[in-house]
């Protein structure tokens, strides 16, 4: 590839906006890219018509004065808003076609960007930990649920329960070992009459 | 080589806390003058080897600020030797040149004492001086392949 | 079962940044039954460590490297199901963060590998503010707390963080560990009393069998 094939290769294909102007803001030519990202050479007729929300504000004259580049945002055919890092340039030599307007992305964009989805993603990572911890834990104290729940086969004189294992157990064994629940021993007004009323 | 590094690291003078608190509360803004100095400078370029690099530059002005206020709370020869191999080994593999140690600490030099009290000044210095007069150590000593154990585990960034 | 052909096939798609073939690498292994410390050990651990290492020698941006850390940190919910088992687990621990670390990843690990081991862990992120871990550990009351510090320049913080918490839970272990102790200085922890320095998942495993 010869060096001119080479920059032709880069302006149409390199995410680069480079645009010719007349000095009111008039189109007159854009590389394949900047066609591409805007709809076509013949979408829009002044530079001043893509940029968004600085239609009022941006003055053709100040910007190819200015020597910082001027950070505008442009909206793609599919509604994306992008900013560019513009440069204008004046080529004195070509009347009418007088200004070069070259836009590169906004590097710090994607910093920046970076930054935040490290944030997010680590701050998404934690609850969806914390998250499956507390759904492990309420499944088990589900499970606690469904095995208080059901037939529980208890003796009809002594109140006795039996366990999974066929095994006769106290009512306060069984429910010691199938509850959270604490027992505390007291005495109901029927059993005390019936145990410590004095004839 | 390294034993050398780590008894004369051992002679430096403990940093009083009065001193350590001095430099605590200027070390972010000292590292940020620094790097501005080192941005400025034409030979940029061949300092650091890429242009790109600087923001690396940048980020290790923060780092040895903070590392350094580190040092003067709680000292640790070890340490100080270690990273500093580790410092020059990563950076090096990254494109800086053995010539940007000695402009970067020769601009912490000049900048530590305009920013500090004379005391606090006194009190830091050997410590700069020290990596000074040592940069050609831990030049040779990262010209080699790594040792098992030269600090080559990884470091957060 | 985990070969080094597939370990270094998935090393390659964690920096290409393809994380759906890191997830079939990590379900196949599940699959297939691999115990969930080889996966901890043998390819979280060691992929993030050889990450680092390409790092610093200028095989890969700093960039792809936290891609592999996002990637990394994602697959590790694909454990969870597993981890958090519906078992009750009586001893609690809670890992952390030091506030202004900003590295969480390894400390994550630690809390899955003391779940591993039947402890339950809570793990509160990067940067967790020093009042919020006391009023976390005040809530929950663990029987251990351990703390990870992955720059070497936080120690100082690490310590006040340290001395705050055992002024105020003095009965509770505490162990520290993290990246900022590769290069030494596990020492400096001597002058705050009582702290287990462990310095790796290894020795992690011998004070949560004992704990």
């Amino acid at each position: 590839m010869d060096s001119s094939a080479f920059v032709r290769y880069l302006t149409d294909h390199a995410p680069i906006l480079f645009l010719t102007l007349g000095r009111d803001g008039s189109i007159f030519r854009m590389n394949r890219y900047a066609a591409r990202f805007l709809g076509g050479e013949s979408a829009f007729r002044y530079f001043q018509d893509i940029l968004v929300n600085f239609n009022d504000s941006f003055d053709m004259a100040e910007a190819v004065d200015s020597e910082d580049a001027l950070l505008l945002s442009i909206a793609s055919t599919d509604g994306d808003l992008q900013s560019f890092y513009f440069h204008f340039l004046t080529q004195d030599d070509c009347p009418g076609t007088d200004v070069l307007a070259f836009g590169h992305t906004d590097a710090e964009d994607f910093s920046l960007m970076q930054g935040e989805i490290v944030n997010l993603n680590q701050q998404l990572s934690n609850m969806t930990r914390d998250l499956q911890k507390k759904n492990a834990k309420l499944e088990m104290a589900m499970e606690q649920v469904r095995q208080l729940q059901g037939i529980i086969p208890i003796c009809m004189h002594c109140h006795k329960i039996r366990n999974d294992q066929e095994i006769w157990e106290q009512l306060e064994a069984y429910l010691y070992e199938h509850t959270d629940a604490q027992l505390s021993h007291g005495i109901c007004p029927d059993c005390m009459e019936k145990y410590y009323t004095e004839d | 080589m390294k034993e050398r590094l780590l008894t004369s690291a051992q002679n430096l003078d403990k940093v009083s806390e009065a001193a350590g608190k001095e430099f605590s509360s200027r070390a972010g803004e000292m590292a940020a003058q620094c790097s501005r100095v080192i941005a400025d400078r034409p030979d940029l370029e061949q300092l650091i080897g890429d242009r790109k690099n600087l923001d690396m530059a940048v980020d290790n002005n923060r780092n040895f600020a903070r590392f350094m206020d580190a040092m003067f709370s709680d000292f640790n020869a070890d340490v100080l030797v270690e990273t500093v191999i580790w410092v020059f080994r990563t950076y090096r593999a990254h494109g800086f040149n053995t010539t940007y140690w000695a402009a970067n600490l020769n601009i912490w030099a000049d900048t530590l004492e305009s920013e500090l009290s004379p005391e606090t000044f006194q009190a830091v210095s050997p410590y700069y001086k020290w990596l000074i007069v040592n940069i050609p150590l831990f030049v040779k000593l990262t010209d080699l392949p790594a040792e098992p154990g030269d600090g080559e585990a990884g470091h957060a960034h | 079962m985990l070969t080094e052909t597939m370990y270094q096939d998935y090393l390659a798609c964690l920096i290409k940044g393809d994380r759906t073939r890191c997830a079939e690498t990590v379900t196949s292994l599940l699959d297939r039954r691999v115990e969930i410390k080889t996966l901890y050990l043998e390819l979280f651990q060691k992929s993030l460590y050889d990450v680092g290492l390409m790092w610093e020698a200028n095989k890969i941006s700093v960039a792809r490297e936290h891609l592999a850390t996002a990637i990394t940190e994602s697959l590790l919910s694909l454990i969870y199901p597993e981890l958090f088992a519906k078992e009750e687990k009586t001893r609690s621990v809670v890992i952390s963060c030091a506030v202004n670390e900003f590295h969480q990843v390894g400390g994550k690990i630690v809390a899955d590998f003391c779940e591993i081991h039947g402890w339950d862990a809570y793990f509160l992120g990067a940067n967790t503010p020093m009042e919020q871990l006391l009023g976390f550990i005040d809530e929950v009351r663990p029987d251990l707390i351990g703390l990870s510090l992955s720059v070497y320049f936080n120690l100082p913080r690490l310590k006040k963080e340290i001395r705050a918490i055992q002024s105020n839970f003095s009965r509770t272990d505490l162990m520290v560990g993290g990246q900022a102790f590769a290069l030494g200085g596990e020492k400096m922890l001597s002058s705050v009393a009582n702290i287990n320095y462990v310095p790796g998942l290894d020795e992690l495993e011998g004070i949560l069998a004992h704990g």
